[in-house]
């Protein structure tokens, strides 16, 4: 915890330190003498005197003119006062934010008063980033400013374990893709070489015994990254699990104590869970989709350059729906899950304390508060569906007018002979490739976001620092017995 | 246990839960470091502690005023701050404010979330200011339909009043933590 702040110049040049005088502490007063808060103050403390500095005014203190100071905790903030004989003095208000710092630096006034030189030095972390301002989350330094912190960072260092589960899978997606695409061309062939000519029912045979092998492998790569996904995903939520439940364990009880035991519950389950299957399902077939993606536009612009831009000029409206609405999204299902946190919250505190529920008659009282709790939740669900219903369904009306636009100007292009029927035929299935997975990138917000909250949850438990015991620690048998005497109740 | 010590200890009790109201004519006193002194029945008190007995309900009635130091003994209970003499009202509402810091939210400018925190920038009776809630702990706690508490990661507190007061926009920014 810092104890010496860095002044601004303002306060700095107000301070004339004589001789070997040294300043100690230095930190903001928040609090001003109206009860405000304010932040041109700060509290300094040399070796010999107390300088209050509040904009342009400094008060100055011997330390040796005090007996003792003392840091007075009070609601939401606390006081540092100086005592000399029976009289108390206010020297500093300030907010709970620095409670913990003046408390040391109260012990640093008195080791001076004392006529001792110990500077005191505080081994508490920070609570929030004095570089950045985000929060700390229990944390030595700042995730964030470290590089510890940022989503990709905590999702590499999730996913690292599983290097080559995740390439296996991508290599199999990639498998997947290219039989995809290939798929589409034998098509062509045999609507241009067979079906538009008279073609031989030998030729036909081979492009028809082409596209059942492709459609087959497609089938039989698709079961084995199911198998390879469902087994990884199975290995990350068992291992995610364990890790929880391990730093659970080793938590300090105020962590605990601080949440609530439904959402904790739901952090080792669902959110595991959902980070499991993000990265078997979506992570995996994310790099393969994009690859796809890539290979499908690129077949598109070489089969025909204008239909595919025609076709492309959908692409922005739906990306920029996607965007707007992603915020949106983020915040409405956040809410869903706090909603399901707050449900399985109140029926683990319900079963656990079902004796004392039953004990104190309490049944119908703990039924209806279920019951509105289940009642909220099951209304922001059903408004998220409600939404998520009409969002899709926009992103496919916009999908499915570029559909239409491909067939009546493809249509044309056929008819004018610029154009042949297979051509055709290869570009409408290259399209609907493309809002397939166009359409899959959109539920992408919705999976990010969900993702997000996951692992800003689980990340709150693993980031924390847990005093390990040291070696010399060793249990102990103790032996013997307590004895109540003279006590009263 | 002897009889003299149980009388002892009764004794205790009754002076421990015996309740005195403050008088109209107690004499407070700002001390010469910022605090009070009280002069009661006599008696002369350097320092005292003010207490809200119903901090949220009636946070200006039923002040405990308690000798500074070791166990805080009650001297008295001050029933209506209000009907008290204005000289005393303003010192003792000072020291409350000295012992009691809730800022009032009155505005909300955003909410941002970010890695499980919440960051707030709001308006408050105290002023402008910034602060953070972990989005998993009790941060946000109801005292009713439409009043909330809220505490920051550092244990600052902050009080919404009256939530129906917010505007729609502020409201759904509040959304996620009601």
């Amino acid at each position: 915890m810092i104890l010496k702040y860095d002044l601004p110049k303002s306060a700095e040049s107000k301070i004339t330190l004589t001789g070997d005088e040294r300043i100690y502490y230095a930190v903001p007063i928040d609090i001003d003498e109206a009860g405000n808060f304010t932040n041109d103050s700060y509290f300094v403390v040399t070796t010999s005197r107390i300088c209050i500095i509040r904009g342009k005014d400094t008060k100055e203190y011997t330390i040796k003119d005090f007996d003792k100071a003392s840091a007075e905790p009070g609601i939401g903030g606390g006081l540092l006062t100086a005592r000399k004989g029976d009289t108390h003095t206010v020297l500093a208000h300030y907010s709970s934010k620095h409670l913990s710092r003046y408390a040391y630096i109260a012990r640093g006034i008195n080791i001076l008063i004392s006529g001792r030189f110990e500077e005191v030095i505080s081994p508490e972390y920070e609570k929030m980033c004095p570089i950045c301002g985000r929060a700390i989350p229990g944390t030595k330094t700042c995730p964030k400013c470290s590089g510890k912190g940022g989503f990709l960072s905590v999702f590499a260092k999730m996913a690292g374990p599983y290097k080559k589960d995740f390439l296996g899978i991508f290599l199999v997606m990639v498998f997947v893709a290219v039989t995809t695409l290939l798929n589409p061309e034998v098509q062509k062939h045999l609507i241009n070489d067979v079906l538009s000519k008279d073609g031989k029912l030998s030729t036909a045979l081979i492009y028809l015994s082409l596209m059942f092998t492709f459609s087959v492998a497609i089938v039989i790569l698709n079961i084995i990254k199911s198998n390879a996904s469902a087994r990884l995903g199975s290995k990350i939520a068992a291992d995610l699990r364990k890790q929880l439940f391990e730093k659970y364990q080793k938590l300090p009880l105020s962590f605990i104590n601080d949440r609530r035991p439904g959402e904790l519950l739901n952090r080792i389950t669902q959110d595991t869970r959902f980070i499991s299957d993000f990265m078997a399902d979506v992570f995996c077939n994310l790099f393969a989709i994009l690859f796809i993606f890539i290979w499908d536009v690129i077949f598109m612009m070489v089969l025909n350059l204008k239909l595919a831009l025609l076709t492309f000029i959908l692409v922005p409206f739906v990306s920029v729906l996607m965007i707007t609405f992603r915020k949106t999204m983020s915040r409405i299902f956040g809410l869903q899950y706090r909603k399901n946190d707050d449900v399985a919250s109140n029926l683990q505190d319900v079963i656990s304390g079902m004796r004392v529920v039953k004990t104190y008659g309490k049944e119908k009282d703990e039924s209806e508060r279920f019951k509105a709790v289940s009642e909220t939740f099951a209304v922001i669900q059903k408004k998220n569906e409600r939404f998520w219903g009409m969002f899709d369904f926009f992103v496919n009306v916009l999908m499915g007018m570029g559909l239409v636009i491909v067939v009546y100007f493809g249509g044309m292009d056929v008819l004018g002979d610029k154009m042949s029927a297979g051509e055709l035929y290869q570009f409408i299935a290259y399209t609907l490739l493309l809002f397939q997975y166009i359409g899959w990138l959109g539920r992408l917000p919705r999976e990010l976001s969900r993702l997000t909250s996951s692992l800003e949850r689980i990340y709150d438990v693993l980031a924390q620092d847990v005093h390990e015991e040291p070696d010399t620690v060793r249990e102990i048998d103790i032996k013997g017995e307590i004895t109540f005497d003279h006590a009263t109740f | 246990m002897s009889e003299n010590t149980l009388n002892i200890y009764e004794k205790k009790a009754e002076e421990m839960t015996a309740t005195h109201i403050i008088p109209v004519e107690a004499k407070f006193s700002a001390t010469e470091g910022g605090f009070i002194s009280l002069d009661l029945n006599g008696k002369h008190y350097d320092r005292v502690k003010v207490v809200r007995l119903f901090p949220f309900t009636d946070a200006n009635k039923y002040l405990s005023i308690r000798e500074y130091g070791g166990a805080s003994k009650e001297i008295g209970i001050i029933e209506d701050l209000d009907a008290m003499p204005e000289e005393t009202k303003s010192l003792i509402e000072h020291q409350l404010t000295l012992c009691y810091f809730t800022p009032v939210i009155s505005k909300i400018y955003s909410i941002k979330d970010e890695y499980g925190y919440a960051y707030f920038h709001v308006l408050t009776d105290k002023g402008e200011c910034k602060f953070a809630i972990n989005m998993g702990s009790n941060a946000v706690s109801k005292l009713s339909d439409t009043r909330l508490i809220i505490q920051d990661v550092d244990e600052n507190r902050f009080e919404i009043r009256d939530t129906d007061a917010l505007t729609q926009k502020e409201k759904r920014m509040l959304d996620l933590f009601m």
